[in-house]
């Protein structure tokens, strides 16, 4: 009985959350107007600007490791004017598909400062990183890279840290290579949250994030609820009904990174 | 072993000239006068030499050719093979152009025979044109055999029309062609110059064309074969002998025919009494600078030199006009006939020397200077009006990161060209695959709430204003979608519903939970319905959590008239 009750109310919070358009924020709390990346714990969730970031999913087959990147993607759009730049070979797009515009709004990426970029060799991608990575200009970089030595790495993070733009390599689940880069994520789904209108139709994405490898931080595994575009990136229960879990809010996920690059524009 | 020369015929052509006389104020009857001082014509008869053993072009010099062993080029006919061309040692031998191959052979036994490439020739001439830009930008191919410059206003560059001739002669014959020139003041004058004119450089002076003309057979004028035909009936041999007839009598009697037009009419032209454009082969550019060095340049080093001296000249005269370059060109014309030519497109119109610098860095690389570049020209082929900017004291941070993003646009757009890199843009329509289209990104700065903001700005291409109606998703939509839809193998109910359990790419995947049908119809006023069918897409969740957007196209209830439903899975969530 209660439980009906408590399910309802739920519902309730839901719906008019939505009508309002402000997503389902617990009241009395602080809405980060940042980044969506934004999942605290045990381990700060954090991702650094101005470094290199790898993802690879844990077996082929799934779209998880592409949103993740989507939504830090995102992330660097907020409070940033500048664009965004998605690179991907041709081979990519046969494998994991065009990038698809409506796809990506529905992930909070804002279509009109999304460029794309298709080099057709694999010389071609590590130079569009490169350049892309060293103008500035850019508030993100996202980009599949197949096979990628520890000297690339080495000089995409240069170029990632000489104007504080941030990288988010998509690498393949069974590469082994060694590369210098500031955190190794590995992605993987798990069955979603429950959708309060359809038991039988999936819900809100549900995705396992696991910290391999951190400059700063120990290894660590997240299991996050990916909400809409707006909303934060939530911690999930760990076992049972997957209620939201408390949620930690950092003030701000891209931490000190930003002030010194503000610092270094400025002188 | 085999080198076959072609005498080809060359070409004339026409430019109105530097003379400042004015349009007189009555109809101007005669404009013969006005044009004196004006019309170039070169015309070169070109001989390739085809190498089917190990000569290459460069191994002949004309004097050679006129030593090598009676040849031909072939082609063959309604009975056998035609002679289509002869070297000078077989037209001695009697044997010509139109000549059967069996005929020729009875002749002289030892001719040597190749068969006749004309998509190659037609590729050659296009090259010789595309060299002789390095004289003037207007240019172009006549007939297989021939090119036309038109001068006007160029000759002094070379320092007078007779130098001119000289330049492009030796040019020729350095990449061992042999030419005829003919310069006039109309192209038609010039046309007949280079064929007709008794020697192989042929320069008309201004206001001589009727005398020099009246000399020359009739087929100086360009006439068609019937013409010329009845011309001969009447006993009728050189231009003079038509020039002073009664121009109402030949207009009759010769009129224009299916084949070319009347004697009249070529007449007149010849004589500059109609104009006669020539249609160049390419637009002539907006802007264009060109040096020629004393010396070829054979590094990278020297062309660099150049090339900076151009640029510095070419932004001078795009800051005085108050315009920057959109698209660049710089041709350097190689010392035997090939032209490289490098084109950089810019997203925004720029006159920033140190960009445009930075584009054609990575690409000088690609100009092989062979035996030299003699001239390095840089061409402007559209421009924009942008104004002189003002430093920004303040706020100017929007500005120099748009500055930055522009150029980086530049950059990599010219490196993996302009289509690989594009920017997204929402388009009004239900079927997914056209919902979104890819665009060439501009950069705009728009000023709100007194803050300046880059944004791409996609330009709509199409006057369709539905496309540009904001974009609403309807459903759930995937982050990638498969430009080509990949077909599964479906364990599903009929007629309708999510499918139990799918197969993509070898893997079989167990749907745990479904949602959909979102049905979307082919639009009708698209005109698709006839290749596109109904289709049904459900987002699926596998046993593993991967999410994927699956679609049946068509329908049972109509599988009767447009086949059996076909299940495909067409794109990936995140």
């Amino acid at each position: 009985m209660s439980d009906s009750a408590s399910h309802k109310a739920r519902l309730l919070a839901d719906l008019r959350a939505r009508l309002s358009g402000q997503g389902a924020a617990a009241p009395g709390q602080v809405r980060p107007v940042d980044l969506n990346v934004r999942c605290g714990g045990p381990h700060d969730l954090r991702l650094a600007r101005g470094r290199v970031h790898e993802i690879r999913p844990d077996r082929p087959g799934h779209g998880a490791a592409a949103g993740f990147a989507a939504r830090c993607l995102a992330g660097t759009q907020r409070g940033d004017t500048r664009p965004v730049l998605w690179v991907a070979s041709p081979r990519d797009r046969a494998e994991e598909g065009r990038l698809y515009l409506p796809g990506l709004v529905q992930a909070g990426l804002v279509g009109t400062r999304l460029l794309t970029a298709t080099p057709r060799r694999a010389k071609d991608v590590l130079w569009v990183l490169e350049e892309a990575l060293a103008s500035g200009a850019l508030a993100g970089v996202a980009a599949w890279v197949g096979e990628l030595g520890l000297t690339p790495s080495r000089r995409l993070a240069l170029a990632a840290e000489s104007q504080g733009t941030p990288l988010f390599l998509l690498r393949p689940w069974a590469d082994q290579a060694a590369t210098s880069v500031e955190t190794r994520w590995r992605v993987g789904p798990l069955p979603s949250a429950p959708n309060l209108y359809d038991p039988q139709a999936p819900g809100q994405a549900v995705w396992q994030l696991t910290r391999k490898k951190a400059r700063q931080g120990p290894p660590a595994t997240w299991e996050v609820v990916c909400n809409g575009p707006k909303d934060a990136l939530d911690l999930a229960a760990h076992a049972g009904d997957r209620t939201l879990a408390a949620r930690v809010w950092p003030d701000d996920p891209f931490p000190d990174d930003r002030q010194t690059h503000r610092h270094a524009r400025a002188g | 072993m085999l080198a076959i020369e072609r005498w080809q015929r060359a070409f004339g052509q026409t430019t109105p000239s530097q003379t400042t006389a004015k349009p007189t104020a009555t109809p101007a009857p005669d404009r013969q006068g006005r044009h004196n001082r004006r019309e170039d014509t070169h015309g070169a008869s070109t001989q390739a030499n085809f190498s089917p053993g190990n000569f290459t072009r460069k191994d002949f010099t004309r004097g050679e050719i006129a030593q090598t062993p009676p040849a031909v080029l072939t082609e063959s006919g309604a009975k056998g093979l035609i002679i289509s061309a002869a070297t000078p040692a077989a037209r001695r031998l009697g044997i010509g152009p139109g000549m059967r191959l069996a005929d020729a052979r009875a002749i002289f036994p030892g001719l040597e025979t190749a068969v006749h490439d004309r998509t190659g020739d037609q590729a050659l001439l296009r090259q010789m044109a595309d060299g002789m830009l390095r004289f003037t930008p207007w240019v172009a191919e006549n007939g297989v055999d021939g090119l036309m410059l038109d001068v006007t206003g160029c000759a002094h560059l070379q320092g007078g029309e007779a130098d001119l001739m000289q330049a492009i002669r030796a040019l020729f014959q350095r990449a061992g062609f042999s030419v005829r020139l003919g310069l006039a003041d109309t192209l038609g004058a010039a046309w007949a110059a280079a064929r007709y004119g008794g020697e192989p450089d042929r320069l008309i002076a201004p206001g001589q064309t009727p005398q020099a003309l009246a000399p020359m057979p009739l087929a100086a004028l360009r006439l068609t074969p019937e013409t010329l035909a009845k011309l001969r009936a009447l006993g009728l041999k050189s231009v003079g002998q038509v020039m002073g007839l009664d121009r109402a009598s030949l207009h009759r009697r010769f009129p224009a025919t299916g084949s070319g037009p009347g004697l009249l009419s070529r007449l007149d032209q010849v004589l500059g009494r109609v104009d006669e454009p020539l249609s160049p082969r390419q637009e002539a550019p907006e802007y264009r600078v060109r040096q020629s060095p004393l010396e070829p340049l054979i590094d990278r080093a020297g062309i660099e030199a150049v090339f900076h001296e151009l640029l510095q000249s070419l932004t001078g005269m795009l800051a005085g006009d108050g315009r920057g370059a959109r698209h660049l060109t710089l041709s350097a014309f190689r010392a035997d006939g090939p032209v490289i030519a490098l084109p950089v497109g810019l997203a925004r119109a720029s006159r920033d020397a140190r960009h445009i610098t930075r584009l054609f860095a990575e690409r000088l690389d690609g100009i092989d200077p062979g035996f030299g570049i003699d001239t390095l020209m840089l061409s402007v082929e559209t421009t924009e009006p942008i104004a002189a900017r003002q430093q920004a004291l303040e706020g100017g941070g929007a500005q120099a990161a748009a500055d930055a993003l522009d150029q980086l646009v530049d950059r990599i757009a010219n490196r993996i060209g302009p289509d690989n890199l594009t920017g997204l843009a929402p388009k009004a329509s239900h079927l997914p695959e056209r919902a979104a289209s890819r665009q060439a990104p501009t950069t705009t700065v728009s000023a709100t709430d007194g803050q300046s903001t880059t944004l791409l700005r996609t330009r709509t291409t199409t006057g369709d204003s539905t496309d540009t109606a904001p974009y609403s998703p309807t459903g759930p939509r995937p982050l990638t979608l498969f430009a080509r839809p990949e077909p599964v193998e479906v364990m599903a109910e009929i007629p309708e519903g999510p499918p139990l359990s799918f197969r993509w790419r070898r893997v079989r995947h167990r749907v745990l939970r479904a949602t959909g049908p979102e049905r979307l119809a082919p639009e009708w006023w698209r005109d698709l319905a006839e290749t596109t069918r109904t289709r049904d897409y459900y987002l699926i969740e596998d046993d593993k959590g991967g999410r994927y957007w699956l679609y049946r196209d068509g329908l049972y209830q109509e599988a009767a008239e447009r086949g059996q439903p076909i299940w495909f899975l067409h794109g990936i969530f995140g």
